[in-house]
């Protein structure tokens, strides 16, 4: 579904990313691991169009994205969750996730906010809150929703665990796991948290000062104990 | 008394109002655009001016005033439309300073192309029959078009507060306005929302310019006469607020109408003066969103100078011809040419003395005219009452005046604002100075101080008769490069030094343990200083002192002078001023057209070549001998989105 | 040498700090770790002067500092370091700490740079000279600060806090961002300084190998709470840090 071929990007005269070439199939589930600065978010950031300069072709749904601005490929079935949440604060969490689907124009109405709340029973009793009125936790639960809100075909979700307390790490995981078996959406995860990577994630990435170093499976990712110690050492 | 301050009341409320009409879509760009657009005020006068065409002088129809008001709005938004496009559009990524300075530059063109259309004349329109007479409230007669421009005001604020708190398309507009990113990456086309909205601001200010018409001394100095008090409103209210607008509208009315009671002989003080206070009591405004983070990216204010040096060579030659030039002025002159010399002169160091802030220090402030009246008042007072204080002490007495005129204003505007509020607070500062001098008797009042002798200056051995043209000339040439060369050292040795520092991150500068707001006060007083001197030798010079020398368009000459020449480089402001005074020079039989043409070069300065005139000399130079490559500048700041 | 105690920090309704109570010996190195968010980045800011403690008192050589501005407090020795470089980017390595060093003769009294003197002073140009080599800039003197790469920057800032004669020295993760091998050099760059000057050192960094080669006591931060304080030796048995901090992945 996502085909990425001898991607570059670039900050200025950073040269972040360096000729990578992956694919992320329908309903597969990724995670690229990797070190504050390998360039995860870069990755992330550049198959949105949405900071960085980029060089190399990104084709999605067999068709190449080329110029296309983020909002069209939000359009298209691509959905970024950004690290930092970026929770719209003068709308209620209801209105947050009402914006993300106005956006794209899904159709559904309140129908669709219920169906995802129900995903997200955290956010229940918050939804006539406002988003600064919102725990960093909570905050990233609704920017998780807002991105489903949209029903992507492929969710790139940054690092979604900073900062998070384990528990609501494993709720996150267990309502992200639920969405992505029921609607058969893809899943393009950044991560340091191996705990969380493992949980949502079947095949793997390393990334490290922007090239990969490792591709494979768990199994292969355990098999090869010093990726863990050289690339993503705590 | 009671039925006196009713009225004033009622009167005030219908300028509050009026006010607010214009500063509703001055506050809908800043919400969207983040511009505090000086041009909203043209493009105002071409409202009415465009409804002025449609109606007619003698309009008596009600319904016809009310289409030729939005023909105008329509009219404007289409002008708002190409204005986006070629230039709004590429003031987001640009320091605030620049836009206001770009808008600025709008303002002009707005004004140029209005004096060539239109023509200079005075234009008196009355209400339409329907709105002529007066309404009996009580014991009072009100003018019914005050009430019409009442309900007008209070229709516009219900129907964008609708939009904008109730609608759908409201809260989009305020997702992009908090977070332009996130809101195109959720799907949204920023791009055309952006576009949509700016048009839907311009609709207002061409609206407001032909609801107010009547009742107006139509002319291009329309563009001026509600813009200072829309900003009032717009920054009290907290900037990009429109229900802060509103009430801060309100206020001013009210304000307005205890000033008019109570003061009746300093009419609109009151408003500056409350200004003031409210910003320093809430330097955010009324209803603005708080940042609740606590932890502002620590931005520098200023993108880095361009990396180029020209070479020590080549600057003091290019020094010596400019000084030679200028010193051989009255061998071949004549009498207007060398008069205009003079200015230039004046000018520059006034252009110096702002860039000192500006360009070193980082502080953008929009009042520095109001120690050039200082000095200018001073000294024309002393010469013309023949005090008998010799004219050197007086240029230091002018000099010491402006200093602590400044350091009070300094020590009150660096420590509470920055940004967008010091710009407005220092223009209102200097609001007051020219309101207090038209109030003065002693200072001329509105016609200001004409016959100011030249002085002569008593050595005990000799005197020295500066009462030629010629002689004093080489006398003002003498001091401004003094002048000229104390500011120039200050801003190479170790205070210099702090103060670029402080320029590039002020934060930083204070954990090298240097306290940088005392710098900053510091470089402050010496502007002031400079401003008051420069004002100081222009009142003999001219020998005429008019309020105009605190005027707000005064203040904005220095920034014109230094954005053209470079505020990069310190003679960039002297370099301005010379080619400044040359294109006015050259077309100053053609009204209209000069403003146009000024505006518009500076408009392109600012987009095209924002380091000025000497900076894009320089990148050619540095260009030529190193090869292409090193934009890095621009790159560095593209970094900071990542 | 630094006492600080019952710290308090709120930013609206979100208490970053509480109750924070810990005290830095003379020559000591001390690392202030835990998750993003913990309120590693407040506690500096508190301590720096950037933002003031709500409640607490600081404590730096038997002076009360918590009121004291940021400026006054590099003045009376604390000296820091920023987690992404704030060097002056149009200014050359040289320039850059020439200003550190004229303002350091400025707060200290003695070789108050004079206002007659348009270039800097030559005892003030040759100490900026040595000041870059002991950091490794030497050959990087004239180049401005804009072009360095990521890892030079950090060290023509530890170069400018240095210049200014710090006892006490914070530094905030002073090898973020760098390539496993920018940051071992950086390591022992620092060892070698904290030796050589004397200094007592502070710093937050994420990367456990660098706290646990640099820092002799350690303090863990969670939810704005000290929830450890002690030696590395004995924060690996822990198991409240390992948890929250080490212990992300279930079968290491």
């Amino acid at each position: 579904m996502l085909e990425v071929d001898s991607l570059d990007a670039f900050y200025g005269d950073s040269h972040i990313l360096q000729g990578l070439g992956f694919a992320v199939a329908a309903g597969a589930r990724v995670a690229v691991l990797g070190r504050n600065g390998a360039g995860k978010t870069t990755l992330i950031k550049s198959l949105m169009n949405a900071g960085p300069r980029v060089a190399g072709a990104i084709r999605f749904d067999g068709q190449p994205l080329e110029k296309t601005p983020a909002f069209r490929r939000s359009r298209l079935g691509l959905s970024l969750v950004p690290e930092d949440r970026r929770i719209f604060p003068h709308l209620t969490v209801e209105e947050n996730i009402a914006a993300a689907m106005k956006a794209v124009g899904a159709p559904g109405g309140q129908d669709a906010i219920e169906r995802c709340f129900a995903r997200f029973p955290m956010l229940g009793p918050l939804r006539k809150r406002f988003g600064n009125q919102l725990s960093g936790g909570q905050q990233q639960m609704l920017a998780v929703a807002r991105g489903l809100a949209a029903a992507p075909k492929l969710l790139l979700l940054d690092e979604p665990t900073e900062g998070l307390a384990p528990i609501i790490v494993d709720q996150m995981a267990r309502a992200l796991n639920a969405f992505l078996d029921d609607d058969g959406a893809a899943l393009l995860l950044s991560e340091q948290n191996l705990r969380f990577a493992r949980k949502c994630a079947r095949h793997v990435y390393v990334l490290d000062s922007g090239r990969f170093v490792f591709q494979g499976d768990w199994r292969a990712f355990d098999a090869n104990p010093e990726i863990k110690s050289r690339y993503l050492a705590v | 008394m009671l039925n006196e301050f009713a009225f004033a009341l009622i009167n005030g409320l219908a300028n509050g109002m009026a006010v607010f009409l214009v500063a509703a879509g001055l506050t809908l760009v800043f919400g969207i655009l983040k511009i505090l657009n000086f041009a909203h005020g043209g493009f105002f006068m071409i409202g009415a001016y465009v409804a002025f065409t449609v109606s007619g002088r003698d309009n008596a129809s009600g319904f016809l005033y009310l289409a030729a008001a939005i023909v105008a709005g329509g009219a404007v938004a289409a002008l708002g439309w190409a204005a986006d496009r070629a230039i709004f559009r590429r003031l987001r990524q640009v320091d605030e300073a620049y836009s206001l300075i770009a808008t600025f530059a709008l303002l002009m063109v707005c004004s140029g192309a209005v004096k060539l259309i239109w023509g200079l004349d005075y234009r008196s329109i009355s209400p339409p029959d329907a709105w002529a007479g007066a309404v009996q409230i009580g014991p009072l007669f009100v003018p019914s078009f005050s009430l019409l421009v009442f309900g007008l005001g209070v229709v516009v604020f219900i129907l964008l507060d609708l939009a904008i708190h109730r609608m759908w398309f409201g809260k989009i507009v305020q997702c992009i306005a908090h977070d332009q990113w996130m809101a195109g990456v959720i799907g949204f086309n920023v791009p055309a929302i952006f576009t949509g909205s700016v048009i839907a601001a311009f609709f207002l200010a061409g609206f407001a310019g032909g609801l107010l018409l009547p009742n107006q001394a139509l002319s291009p100095e329309l563009a001026g006469s509600f813009l200072l008090q829309a900003f009032v409103v717009v920054i009290v209210g907290g900037l990009g607020n429109i229900r802060g607008a509103f009430i801060a509208a309100f206020a001013l009315g009210v304000v307005e109408s205890l000033n008019s009671v109570l003061m009746p002989t300093y009419p609109g003080f009151a408003i500056y003066i409350a200004m003031i206070a409210f910003l320093l009591w809430r330097p955010d405004g009324l209803l603005a969103h708080r940042k609740d983070d606590g932890a502002a990216a620590p931005a520098a204010s200023l993108p880095p100078p361009p990396a180029i040096a020209i070479p020590p060579a080549t600057k003091w030659m290019a020094g010596l011809i400019a000084a030679a030039a200028f010193l051989s002025v009255p061998l071949w002159a004549h009498e207007g040419l060398l008069f205009i010399a003079g200015l230039t002169l004046i000018e520059a160091v006034f252009a110096l003395s702002w860039n000192l802030l500006f360009g070193f220090a980082g502080l953008a402030t929009f009042g520095h005219a109001a120690f050039f009246a200082v000095g200018a008042y001073l000294v024309g007072f002393a010469l013309k009452s023949a005090l008998g204080v010799p004219f050197p002490l007086l240029l230091l007495m002018a000099a010491a005046l402006g200093a602590a005129a400044a350091l009070l204003v300094g020590s009150i505007a660096i420590r509470r604002t920055a940004g967008i509020a010091m710009a407005i607070l220092t223009l209102a500062v200097s609001e007051l100075v020219r309101l207090t001098i038209i109030r003065t008797h002693a200072l001329g009042r509105d016609d200001g101080l004409s016959a100011i002798p030249r002085p002569s200056i008593d050595f005990g051995f000799a005197i020295l008769d500066l009462s030629s043209s010629r002689a004093y000339y080489l006398f003002l040439f003498c001091v401004c490069a003094t002048a000229a060369a104390i500011l120039w050292a200050l801003t190479q040795n170790h205070f210099g030094r702090v103060l670029r520092s402080i320029r590039q991150d002020p934060a930083r500068t204070e954990f090298l343990g240097v306290p940088a707001m005392r710098y900053r006060l510091t470089a402050f007083a010496v502007a002031g200083a400079a401003a008051a001197l420069a004002g100081g030798l222009q009142a003999p010079w001219s020998q005429i002192v008019t309020p105009d020398a605190a005027n707000y368009l005064h203040s904005t000459q220095p920034m014109l002078n230094a954005l053209l020449g470079g505020v990069d480089f310190f003679w960039g402001p002297a370099v301005g001023a010379v080619l400044f005074s040359a294109l006015a020079y050259t077309l100053r039989n053609l009204p209209g057209l000069s403003e146009l043409i000024t505006g518009g070069t500076l408009l392109v300065v600012v987009l095209a070549a924002p380091s000025g005139i000497l900076g894009s000399l320089a990148a050619m130079a540095g260009r030529r001998r190193t090869g292409p490559g090193a934009s890095l500048a621009v790159e560095a700041s593209e970094r900071q989105h990542a | 040498m630094l006492d600080v105690r019952n710290v308090d920090k709120s930013y609206g309704a979100i208490d970053v700090l509480r109750d924070v109570t810990f005290s830095v010996d003379e020559g000591a190195a001390f690392a202030v770790i835990g998750p993003n968010g913990a309120g590693k980045t407040t506690l500096f800011k508190v301590l720096t002067g950037e933002a003031f403690a709500d409640r607490g008192e600081i404590v730096y050589r038997a002076d009360s500092v918590a009121r004291l501005p940021a400026w006054r407090r590099i003045g009376a020795g604390i000296g820091r370091t920023f987690q992404t470089s704030r060097v002056f980017p149009a200014f050359t390595v040289e320039q850059n700490i020439v200003v550190a060093l004229e303002a350091r003769g400025r707060s200290s009294g003695e070789g108050r740079p004079s206002w007659l003197r348009i270039a800097p002073s030559r005892g003030v140009v040759e100490e900026a000279a040595r000041w870059a080599g002991e950091v490794g800039l030497s050959h990087r003197l004239l180049e401005e600060a804009r072009f360095l790469s990521h890892g030079d920057k950090k060290r023509l800032e530890l170069a400018m806090a240095l210049s200014l004669r710090p006892k006490l020295i914070m530094l905030d993760e002073p090898t973020a961002g760098m390539s496993p091998v920018e940051r071992s050099r950086s390591v022992a760059l620092i060892a070698r300084i904290r030796r050589e000057f004397g200094l007592t050192l502070l710093l937050t960094e994420h990367d456990m190998d660098v706290v646990f080669d640099l820092a002799d006591h350690i303090l863990v931060l969670n939810y704005g709470q000290v929830i450890f304080r002690g030696p590395p030796a004995e924060i690996r048995g822990n198991a409240a840090v390992r948890d929250i901090y080490l212990g992300q992945d279930d079968d290491a």
